[in-house]
């Protein structure tokens, strides 16, 4: 006769929950409540002199120590780590024209779609003309972005980074979080500067290869 | 007569002093109540509340919070829902608020005062301040002479010196169920009605632990006014030594009776919303709300009137200080008795303040019972424990009291060592706290900053969270 309700084996997974036994003092319970008040006067009195004294551990290197830790946000704010994905910028060139070559590798990597790229050519008679591009549009919307960073991964010119280290921004309408080409590339590094540390060969530098190679054929 | 000599404007003044201790501690706990719970749970707890002051902000570690949530308790709605019974509603927080300030009508803040014998002049006709005799009543002196003669009575620091004394505070203490169940009925709330349900099953339930536990220290007192108690607990030994039963019992008995964690069923957030003032906001609500803490203070006034030794310090007398065990005197050092009532005072208050701390430790400590739990500890546990208390007590009194001269004196001894105890505990307290306050508290970042780590030499490499 097959068992309506099979024994369960016990799983791995499961671990058995555990009740403290029964012993004299919990049945009692004034020694096991006077215990308590004594982790609590013991949390207060610590933390007490901790506040008047300002001796608070610090709060991002001391998360798990004893005592409080708490950040008090708006003037405080927890350090972000280096790598920290914020807000894209775009970076430039010396001339401060971006890097970007508008090739559509970030927008074709971002899994949200949240970047558009209109590509234009440069003018005729430009050094840069036939061998890259420029956007003419530059286009995130802040609100799709899921902050997956493929986009910087993707770039081979490292024009797009995300190492600004600014937290989303709360605005008051959608449209507010369409940023353009000219906010992105306003926006600095953490360190404060609009470049990146790679370099980079303009056309036209000695020793760039591609127009090099352009000029032989 | 001088009006200060008037018994009126004494007893204006001692209604003054109460009030103005109850119901600032009372708001000072509504602040404190968050912020130590705040601080015993590793939180900071309500410190923002500020004004702005030369463009800056003062915050004064968050006392402002106190008059921040009363401004916003005066100008919020009062709100009446539409089929509740008005009339009662609108009273219900004024008759659970009164019992608790009625109550400390007959607490004593301080020793009897002897107006003749706080100034005095020397035979050299200087000012002295004279010490007062350890036992005996004021003599009553008669000042001036002819029609304006008047006589100087003793001023007890209590507002109305009952002799009924414990039995007012019993009858007053159970005015408390009145306001909760009016408010928990006219609300035309089924939380409400929940609420003033158990609130009413859970009050009437304690209340007779609360009575009967207190029966054992009234046999041994041998009184019921509240300031024999604290003569006789001066003389022999604090309650919480001659009762200690009944001191934890009562103890738990009046925070069933405020109806604080861990007894807060009846405005149980989890389950009930807030009970049985669920449907009370703006300044209705705000006496609700300050009539718990006010309770608070007067419970503690309470304990530590019958338990812990009211105004009196150990050692300290109506005469002075006497180190003392059984008839050998070590010290006698006659001490005012302006300063003796001086202490006396602050002591009270200072003590009462510490058993307004504790209960607000304990709040943030337990766990709430459940209502089946919280029923058997009432009738099963607290009523039958006091019931002993009262046998025992009395089986030991009796053997005590009919015992021979030197057993007695054998009992004196070790009731002035518990003064000892009490004083040495609460020296070596003292010293500990302010030991411990001035010793650097030591902290270990478990947490290295990556950098840090791969800077330090030989720096360990295992993350610190996974030991």
């Amino acid at each position: 006769m097959p068992a309506a309700f099979p024994k369960k084996t016990a799983s791995l997974n499961a671990v058995p929950v555990t009740h403290s036994e029964k012993t004299l003092s919990t049945q009692v319970y004034i020694p096991e409540v006077a215990k308590g008040l004594g982790q609590s006067m013991k949390h207060f009195f610590k933390n007490w002199k901790d506040l008047v004294r300002g001796e608070r551990p610090d709060p991002s290197t001391g998360v798990l120590d004893d005592g409080i830790t708490t950040i008090s946000y708006p003037e405080q704010k927890r350090p972000y780590p280096e790598r920290f994905r914020g807000q894209h910028r775009l970076t430039l060139r010396d001339d401060a024209s971006p890097r970007c070559v508008a090739c559509l590798c970030c927008s074709t990597a971002c899994p949200a779609q949240c970047i558009f790229i209109e590509a234009g050519e440069y003018a005729e008679g430009d050094e840069r003309r036939g061998y890259e591009r420029y956007p003419v549009k530059f286009v995130i919307d802040e609100l799709r972005c899921i902050f997956c960073g493929y986009c910087v991964e993707a770039c081979p010119c490292d024009a797009i980074r995300m190492d600004t280290g600014i937290h989303a921004v709360p605005y008051d309408s959608r449209s507010q979080f369409i940023y353009g080409k000219d906010l992105l590339m306003a926006i600095p590094s953490r360190d404060g500067h609009h470049e990146t540390e790679n370099p980079r060969h303009e056309p036209g530098d000695p020793g760039h290869p591609g127009v090099d190679r352009l000029k032989a054929h | 007569m001088p009006f200060y000599q008037h018994p009126f404007f004494w007893t204006l003044v001692k209604i003054l002093l109460l009030l103005a201790f109850l119901v600032n501690v009372a708001g000072l706990l509504t602040w404190v109540d968050r912020r130590l719970g705040g601080v015993i749970q590793d939180r900071i707890g309500p410190n923002r509340a500020y004004i702005p002051l030369l463009g800056k902000k003062l915050r004064v570690a968050g006392l402002l919070h106190t008059a921040a949530d009363g401004l916003k308790f005066f100008f919020k709605e009062d709100f009446v829902p539409p089929r509740a019974d008005k009339l009662l509603f609108a009273i219900a927080p004024i008759i659970s608020m009164f019992p608790v300030l009625a109550i400390g009508a007959v607490i004593p803040m301080g020793d009897t005062i002897c107006p003749g014998s706080i100034v005095g002049k020397s035979a050299a006709g200087n000012t002295v301040w004279p010490w007062v005799q350890r036992l005996g009543q004021c003599g009553i002196e008669t000042v001036g002479s002819g029609i304006d003669a008047y006589k100087l009575a003793p001023i007890t620091l209590m507002v109305a010196p009952l002799s009924v004394g414990l039995l007012y505070v019993f009858a007053i203490a159970g005015q408390g169920i009145v306001g909760a169940a009016i408010a928990g009925t006219s609300s035309d709330n089924k939380f409400s009605l929940m609420g003033a349900l158990r609130a009413a099953s859970q009050m009437v339930s304690y209340e007779v632990a609360m009575g009967l536990s207190l029966v054992g220290a009234m046999m041994l007192y041998g009184t019921i006014r509240l300031d024999e108690m604290v003569r006789w607990q001066n003389e022999n030994a604090w309650g919480v030594f001659v009762q200690p039963l009944a001191c934890v019992l009562f103890f738990v008995a009046a925070v069933a009776e405020q109806k604080r964690i861990p007894f807060d069923l009846p405005e149980a957030e989890s389950e009930l919303v807030s009970g049985y003032f669920t449907e009370y906001s703006g300044a209705k609500f705000m006496m609700f709300y300050f009539a718990e803490y006010a309770e608070v203070v007067t419970s503690s006034m309470l304990l530590v009137t019958i338990f812990f030794g009211g105004w009196s310090l150990p050692f300290f007398h109506r005469d002075g200080l006497t180190l003392a065990f059984g008839d050998n005197t070590i010290f006698q050092s006659h001490v005012p008795h302006i300063w003796m009532i001086i202490i006396g005072v602050l002591t009270f208050f200072g003590k009462t303040i510490l058993l307004c701390w504790f209960q607000a430790v304990v709040r943030w400590s337990l766990p709430r019972f459940r209502y089946d739990q919280l029923m058997k500890l009432g009738w099963r546990v607290l009523l039958p424990a006091s019931l002993a208390n009262i046998l025992v007590t009395g089986v030991v009194w009796l053997a005590i009291s009919s015992s021979s001269a030197s057993t007695q004196m054998i009992f004196k001894i070790l009731g002035d060592c518990t003064q000892a105890v009490v004083a040495l505990a609460a020296t070596y307290g003292i010293i500990r706290f302010i030991i411990g306050f001035f010793t650097p508290s030591v902290h270990n970042p478990l947490r290295i900053m990556s950098a840090q780590k791969r800077t330090a030499p030989g720096g360990n490499e295992t993350l610190p969270i996974q030991t």
